[in-house]
């Protein structure tokens, strides 16, 4: 509650984002300034190029365009992203490209390193998806899933023909390749580059041993689906692509003649349920899931995004998201 | 025992069907068109909706059964929904239209003499975190002087400028392009008055960049208002907040060429002048938005209209004077014998 004399601001919602194209983060805050709430933005990139701050054993002070941020201030944070710099143009100096590597890496880990100290400090409060659980290992999170109950892909890592011969097989031939990371953009010239999902052919692969990749039965998709999940609500999104050709594998190959249709979606009980323990046993309260209504009509669930620009699930469907968050996060402010 | 599931068809939920006197439309609020049905269709989408054909053809009659058919097949074909054995997944979308902005949009007319202090006016907008600005020339003014002008929207909230000119004889073509792309803000520009100019020659190279030319001249803001097929926006948040507001004043602000603020340049009402009243104070009186809340279906014709939640209203200039639920006197369309009447529009008398 907020108390009815004015000494000290006690209630500050930290926000924690990146320098860039954040539509996402833009349209909460303005929903935040709607409601007269106080808050306060960090860049991963700012700590890195505007603000001053200070860790200590007890406190930490982060000065940013002359506002001091005392850590006591704060409730609640909400972890969107951090940082979109990129390190090999952050240190430039003339000299052996090998060394200039090399200690860019080192600062990078040790930039890193003091990210983590800021996040530390901040681990008793209340965080809209905690960032130590942000970063996720896919295949671990598969099994996960499937130990919660959903459908997962039958799925495959490995750096040999023989093995995608013996697992295409399992699977009369009908198999993608998907990156294991998370995956990264990377912009060259004008134009970005994004490895997605592609079929394979056994028959085409002219290598014995190759650098290790995953492999996973391909699905016969009715359509795809999106899932928003915000502390135990989950607000989803079918998005039907199949009947095109050109967006059959992966929905990022925009088609901008007949777009895919973006509508709003029920998952039914059981499916939502097993959602709520998966995310509960990976310890995050908010997060995109995607899932495949498979034409067997199984729900299959492919992956989770802790960070997404949930915008492209809450326009199409009118869920007013980006108001739904703000509000959560000035109750848990307010707490 | 296990119920097997039956096909029935469904629109997708951003296609929406609304109801005119004589016919109806499917409203495609994802790609922005919109299509003609008849409205014994209408009634199949909604009153019966999510039935199988074999359901149709008990209430309309088997002979129907094909046409039923063929009426599903036509607009699943061309995109505007699907069969599916679980409708229940399927929910619609919810219509409740929700806006972080006090203010949405703004217009700002010019016409010589007073020229308002924009950078004062854009900081008292973003208070309201208002997103769009219109700023509409009806005299001359230098690109330079004008370019200064945007300058002031670099740190703003607003997110789209639309500029309405008068055209200058010695800019040409590339000038406007390049002040466009000076000012990303910038969305579309509208170039009147080249009635003597060879810039009208070079309409579809400037269309292609968003910006439309046109020989009438425009002296004032009763150019305003006009209703055609080719104003109509249809998209999901012009749809939702026609449900229950006004689809041109419903959080607007204006402030006219001699500095009046209104809710918009064309009516009677002033709140006050910019030179010494706040925005903020403006819109906090009392009958600032008395006009917010007319929507289409209180509106006399409109109510009746297949168009009314893709068509913007217009509440300055209407049919009947002092009615204010008259319908825009500058549409031509009558829902009645689906005729649209294209007499000019600057022949008809405002409010
Ligand atoms: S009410 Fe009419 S005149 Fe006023 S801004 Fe809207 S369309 Fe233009
Ligand atoms: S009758 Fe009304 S709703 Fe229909 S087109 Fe004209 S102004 Fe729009």
């Amino acid at each position: 509650m907020r108390p009815n004399f004015h000494h000290y601001n006690t209630e500050m919602i930290l926000i924690l984002s990146q320098n860039g194209l954040e539509p996402t983060t833009n349209e909460v805050i303005d929903w935040l300034d709607y409601f007269n709430a106080n808050y306060i933005r960090i860049n991963g990139d700012d700590i890195l190029q505007n603000a001053r701050y200070s860790i200590g054993m007890e406190n930490m002070i982060i000065r940013l365009e002359g506002v001091d941020i005392h850590i006591d201030e704060i409730n609640a944070v909400w972890f969107r992203r951090w940082t979109s710099t990129n390190f090999s143009e952050y240190l430039d100096f003339e000299g052996d490209s090998r060394l200039k590597q090399g200690i860019n890496e080192y600062l990078k880990t040790e930039y890193q390193g003091a990210s983590r100290a800021f996040f530390s400090l901040l681990q008793n409060k209340f965080w809209l998806t905690d960032v130590r659980k942000s970063r996720m290992e896919k295949y671990n999170v598969l099994k996960l899933a499937s130990s919660c109950g959903l459908y997962v892909p039958d799925t495959l890592i490995c750096n040999n023909k023989d093995a995608i011969k013996n697992f295409s097989a399992l699977h009369n031939g009908k198999i993608i390749t998907k990156p294991i990371s998370e995956v990264t953009l990377f912009p060259i010239d004008n134009s970005s580059f994004v490895p997605y999902t592609t079929q394979i052919e056994v028959g085409e692969i002219n290598y014995e041993r190759f650098h290790p990749l995953q492999i996973q039965e391909a699905i016969e998709k009715q359509y795809e689906i999106r899932a928003f999940f915000i502390l135990g609500n989950i607000y989803s999104m079918a998005i039907f692509s199949q009947d095109d050709e050109k967006t059959k594998q992966d929905f990022r190959c925009y088609n901008t003649e007949f777009p895919n249709r973006h509508v709003p979606y029920k998952l039914p009980r059981e499916i939502e349920q097993n959602i709520t323990s998966l995310m509960g046993l990976i310890g995050l309260n908010c997060g995109s899931i995607d899932l495949i209504k498979a034409t067997d009509d199984r729900y299959i669930f492919l992956e989770i995004n802790p960070v997404g620009q949930f915008g492209m699930t809450s326009h199409p469907c009118n869920y007013n998201l980006e108001k739904e968050v703000a509000e959560l996060l000035i109750h848990e402010d307010k707490r | 025992m296990l119920k097997t599931k039956e096909i029935v068809f469904k629109l997708y939920a951003n296609c929406i069907p609304v109801r005119g006197a004589k016919r109806s439309v499917v409203c495609d609020l994802q790609r922005g068109d919109y299509y003609l049905i008849p409205n014994i269709l209408f009634e199949i989408l909604t009153d019966y909706k999510e039935s199988t054909v074999d359901y149709l053809a008990d209430i309309y009659g088997s002979q129907h059964k094909i046409d039923i058919q063929a009426y599903f097949d036509t607009l699943q074909s061309e995109g505007y929904g699907f069969y599916t054995d679980s409708p229940e997944n399927f929910p619609d979308i919810d219509m409740k239209w929700q806006k972080s902005s006090l203010i949405t949009n703004a217009i700002v007319d010019f016409n010589g003499g007073i020229f308002h202090n924009m950078k004062d006016i854009i900081s008292q907008l973003d208070e309201f975190n208002c997103k769009a600005l219109q700023l509409r020339f009806y005299n001359l003014i230098s690109l330079n002087k004008l370019s200064n002008l945007l300058t002031h929207l670099k740190d703003s909230r607003l997110t789209s400028v639309s500029l309405v000119l008068r055209h200058d004889n010695n800019q040409t073509k590339d000038d406007y392009i390049d002040l466009k792309n000076q000012h990303q803000r910038i969305t579309d520009i509208l170039i009147h008055s080249c009635e003597t100019s060879s810039l009208i020659f070079k309409k579809d190279e400037l269309a292609v960049e968003g910006i439309a030319v046109i020989k009438r001249t425009i002296t004032d803001h009763e150019h305003c208002g006009a209703i055609s097929p080719k104003y109509f926006r249809i998209n999901l948040p012009m749809f939702s907040e026609s449900q229950k507001h006004n689809t041109c004043l419903h959080r607007k602000i204006s402030i006219d060429s001699k500095g009046d603020i209104r809710n918009c340049p064309s009516m009677p009402e002033s709140f006050g002048n910019i030179r010494d009243t706040k925005l903020r104070e403006a819109i906090r009186q009392k009958s600032f938005k008395k006009y917010w809340d007319i929507t289409k279906d209180k509106i006399t014709v409109c109510s009746d209209c297949e168009f009314r939640h893709i068509c913007t209203d217009c509440r300055a200039y209407g049919r009947e004077e002092n009615d204010i639920y008259s319908k825009p006197l500058k549409c031509g369309y009558d829902p009645y014998s689906l005729q649209w009447d294209r007499k000019k529009p600057n022949t008809i008398k405002p409010r």
